[in-house]
């Protein structure tokens, strides 16, 4: 093949490589970019923490009605205790049916809350009975040991970690309304005889039994609370 | 005068062609540098962070003015869920006249994050009818829509509860899809 000849052909190789190059270009690229994840992330654990404080309030005011229904009805093979009694009755079912509702929460995947129990076992609540105020109140507390001399850290803070590393921590206190008034029926049906005490529905015998079965004005879930016992 | 020979006679002519498309190259090389405009097409997705719906559910479940009490006090008694769903519905259009919505409710939620219903059997059966209520335009394909649910407790017994924690319900869900 003679020079000139070589020539024009690696002349025409390059024409056709760059017009193959700038015919390339022309299409242009295109890249897909999601941006926001870690924004997302944070908001989205932000607002589970709400809804676990939202949660946790409607939870107590349930476990209010479970004590107030299962309280009244707890003695109704037997006379009517104590007043004191009957509030730490009310007290020991209301933290017991209050942890039964943490328990059952939902597990939340990708995060530190996606194990079964996981806010039943992360969250250690404190409950007061403030009976002069006529609220319950409760908040996070736990005391944890750590290191080797076993030094006491004291936590009242509910920590979620989101898949991505995000920390957020909660401190869910709530304090919700107590009707102490729902004692003052107990102390009217130790004293009763016969009749209809203001504030009642309804007292009467049931059956051919000795328990009295006594319905009150007061309403909790939607249900009169109904006190039963034997003279 | 020295005669060019056939031969060279080709030879020169190739060598100026060649030499001219080589000299075409350069100068349309320098012209394509100045005048080449690099086309990218850049596709960004958002993502999602289901603000609307988390806000909206949140403060439907803790508010009083949907239905005779706190929305998720009155629901958590399980009775006429069918018609206070409605109310809740038709009270929320007022609020949000420009987003369709659906609200459901759930016995169980296997997917707390994402969406309850791949079950079907968890839905709520009232009667023959689901517990549900969506506003008027709401049809959105599931890729147009945000979710959340919201746990709601309800009544059930402590003891039940501790002998047999899977049988015993104590929590029902609602959930929201909102369109964009």
């Amino acid at each position: 093949m003679k020079r000139g000849q070589m020539l024009i052909i690696t002349a025409i190789v390059l024409l056709v490589s760059l017009g193959a190059v700038l015919m390339w270009n022309e299409g242009g690229v295109t890249k897909t970019v999601t941006i926001g994840q870690t924004q997302s992330e944070i908001f989205e654990t932000f607002s589970i923490g709400q809804i676990i404080n939202n949660y946790i309030i409607d939870s107590s005011e349930i476990s209010r009605c479970n004590a107030m229904h299962s309280t009244a009805k707890a003695w109704e093979d037997g006379t009517l205790p104590t007043s004191s009694k009957i509030k730490e009755y009310f007290e020991d079912r209301y933290r017991e049916s209050l942890l039964v509702y943490m328990a059952d929460f939902p597990p939340i995947s990708d995060t530190s809350l996606q194990s079964e129990n996981s806010l039943y076992t992360n969250l250690f609540f404190q409950t007061e009975f403030d009976y002069e105020n006529n609220l319950i109140k409760g908040g996070p507390q736990k005391v944890r040991y750590s290191g080797e001399e076993e030094t006491e850290i004291f936590i009242d803070f509910l920590e979620i970690l989101s898949k991505d590393g995000y920390m957020y921590k909660i401190r869910p206190v709530y304090s919700i309304e107590f009707q102490t008034e729902y004692f003052d029926y107990f102390e009217t049906m130790r004293e009763w005889s016969s009749g209809t005490p203001q504030g009642f529905k309804d007292v009467g015998m049931i059956g051919e039994t000795n328990q009295v079965l006594a319905t009150t004005d007061l309403k909790c879930l939607g249900k009169n609370v109904q006190i039963i016992f034997t003279p | 005068m020295y005669r060019l020979k056939k031969g060279q006679i080709n030879f020169m002519v190739e060598l100026i062609i060649g030499a001219v498309l080589i000299l075409l190259i350069v100068a349309s090389s320098y012209y394509f540098a100045e005048n080449s405009n690099i086309k990218a097409t850049a596709k960004v997705y958002a993502e999602n962070t289901e603000t609307n719906c988390y806000t909206t559910l949140n403060t439907l479940t803790q508010s009083d003015q949907f239905l005779n009490g706190k929305t998720s006090t009155e629901l958590s008694d399980r009775t006429n869920t069918i018609e206070k769903l409605k109310t809740i519905r038709d009270k929320l259009e007022l609020f949000l006249p420009n987003s369709d919505f659906s609200l459901t409710l759930f016995d169980k939620c296997e997917d707390f994050r994402g969406e309850c219903d791949k079950d079907e059997e968890s839905i709520i059966m009232s009667g023959q009818e689901r517990a549900k209520a969506s506003s008027t335009g709401f049809n959105p394909p599931p890729s147009q829509s945000e979710s959340c649910n919201y746990p709601i407790p309800i009544e059930c017994d402590p003891q039940d509860y501790v002998d047999a924690p899977t049988e015993t319900q104590c929590k029902m869900f609602i959930e929201m899809r909102l369109n964009y």
